[in-house]
């Protein structure tokens, strides 16, 4: 007695089994051939960015490849632009902070250390916590790896320039290819199921990507703004490095304020000076929780606050802080999955 | 296996696309449509194949999208409670209720109802090829190619239009509409 019960079962069986062999393959590839992971990565979020910009020029009749094309050069001229502006101000911005970062978090800490030695006497756990001495041992961590660690960091931005944009121009070129040619291998009885599930995900990542993007972005631009408008140094780095710990939900923020509050106390030594930084930041997320979040976000991902929170301790248990900022996005997936086994299974029957 | 793979017509892809091709083109959804338009549609249907005996859904499950019939015989089928006269307890009785053959298509409702489950089973008679035309391959026609996309959604709300009148016609025979 045979297992299938005819040719084409058979026939089935082995391209899906191909295509698992396949599947661990590349899983086992990109996980272990070190420095594969990260482009991977940001090729996929830079896809889903630039997804909905060629469907519109595809729906203007421009051919699919000449589209992305057009795209790259638009998007080299603007990089071309901004370096030009903004590059020799980033850098000169960061490699000062750098020389500057071991002072500013000895003056920081020495104020701590006052204000920790003041209150001890009246509050006993305080001395028990011993706060200062371990923000001094993570500050020194700190100072030494951005010493240390900027020239692996450079080398590391060089592959990803390189290799991002190739890895982004297949994927959007035969995006749909590839999604038709896994479809194609799955058996027939899981073919609709699998269908649903990759389109859901594709819209739910989608989605998600471009509204975490759209925060970063914007509270960036305000905290750029604020600081500019209130004169704090490196302005232009602060509001980067913000943006982008704002992709860290929850602890990110307060993270990303902290490099602009001891720069505001280390050159003006003035209590005002930090309650106005603190302002910006704080309105910056102000402007995310009030309008990002209800009007884009909560439409895209479906997730209770409470949700949202322990997820994020269980990524950062598990991978730190690439951890904590792909807890929600895999859950969002997981979530698919079990809509989908759900509806068709358990609802079917 | 590769070999096996090959030969099996996992790479024949101009074959498919051949077969596609004229099966779009006989079918009343896809008619108005022109040679470049076709080639666009070919390029993101899905061709299936199919052996005897296998469903290609089950009644009261999600629906994707629909099916036209390349080649082979389709059983539409539902499954109702009758009391079985020996034991008098309810059983579930499999009712055939039409077959359909190369060109018919089935399922098109799930192309625009958001929650709907399959009102029937389709099982295959004969050994079947399909192509399937899913509801987010309409979403992704209908977002880069809008011209198609209208002409698509057109015919689907013809065909729907049309059964509805035939179900009234049907009820008013049967005596339940005056």
């Amino acid at each position: 007695m045979t297992m299938f019960k005819n040719k084409i079962e058979r026939e089935i069986f082995f391209r899906f089994s191909f295509l698992v062999l396949i599947a661990i393959l590349c899983v086992v590839v990109i996980f272990t051939v070190s420095g594969m992971l990260g482009p991977i990565l940001l090729s996929a979020v830079a896809t889903y960015l630039l997804y909905p910009v060629i469907n519109i020029m595809e729906r203007h009749r421009i051919n699919r490849a000449v589209a992305i094309l057009i795209v790259y050069l638009i998007l080299s001229c603007i990089i071309f632009f901004i370096a030009q502006h903004s590059y020799t101000k980033l850098v000169t911005q960061f490699s000062t902070l750098q020389t500057d970062m071991p002072d500013i978090f000895h003056q920081v800490i020495a104020k701590l250390g006052e204000i920790e030695a003041r209150y001890s006497q009246k509050y006993v756990f305080l001395a028990e916590l011993n706060i200062t001495s371990k923000l001094q041992g993570a500050a020194i961590g700190l100072s030494r790896s951005l010493l240390t660690s900027t020239p692996a960091v450079i080398s590391s931005l060089a592959s990803l320039i390189l290799l991002v944009p190739f890895y982004t121009f297949f994927l959007l070129l035969d995006g749909s290819r590839i999604k038709r040619w896994i479809l194609a291998i799955l058996p027939n009885r899981y073919f609709e199921s699998g269908l649903q599930l990759l389109f859901d995900i594709n819209r739910q990542m989608g989605g998600f990507i471009q509204a975490r993007l759209l925060e970063a972005a914007i509270v960036g631009a305000v905290v750029y703004i604020g600081l500019l408008i209130a004169g704090v140094k490196y302005a232009l780095f602060l509001a980067v490095f913000a943006g982008l710990l704002n992709l860290v939900p929850y602890i990110g923020p307060f993270i990303g304020a902290l490099p602009g509050l001891a720069v505001a106390y280390f050159y003006t030594k003035s209590g005002l000076m930090v309650g106005v930084v603190s302002a910006i930041y704080l309105l910056g997320q102000l402007i995310d929780i009030i309008f990002v979040i209800p009007l884009v976000f909560s439409k895209i991902i479906n997730i209770h606050p409470m949700l949202v929170v322990v997820l994020i301790i269980i990524g950062s248990d598990l991978m730190g802080i690439v951890g904590m900022i792909l807890a929600v996005p895999v859950f969002c997936i997981l979530k698919a999955m079990f809509n989908t086994v759900y509806t068709r299974i358990v609802v079917a029957r | 296996m590769v070999l096996s793979l090959w030969s099996s017509g996992m790479f024949k892809k101009r074959d498919d696309e051949c077969i596609i091709r004229d099966a779009l083109r006989r079918n009343v959804l896809f008619e108005s449509l022109t040679q470049r338009q076709l080639s666009i549609v070919n390029k993101i249907v899905h061709i299936r194949k199919y052996g005897v005996g296998e469903y290609v859904f089950n009644q009261h499950q999600p629906g994707a999208g629909m099916y036209i019939i390349v080649k082979g015989k389709i059983g539409i089928q539902t499954e109702k409670l009758v009391i079985d006269e020996e034991t008098e307890k309810e059983k579930k009785d499999t009712v055939l209720l039409t077959t359909l053959e190369e060109n018919d298509f089935f399922g098109e409702l799930a192309l625009v109802d958001d929650k709907s489950l399959r009102s029937a089973s389709a099982k295959v008679l004969e050994p079947a090829t399909l192509i399937g035309f899913f509801k987010p391959d309409l979403l992704e026609i209908m977002d880069t190619q809008p011209v198609i996309g209208m002409k698509i959604a057109f015919k689907i709300a013809q065909i729907l239009g049309q059964r509805l009148v035939e179900t009234n016609e049907e009820l008013a025979r049967q005596g339940f509409v005056k």
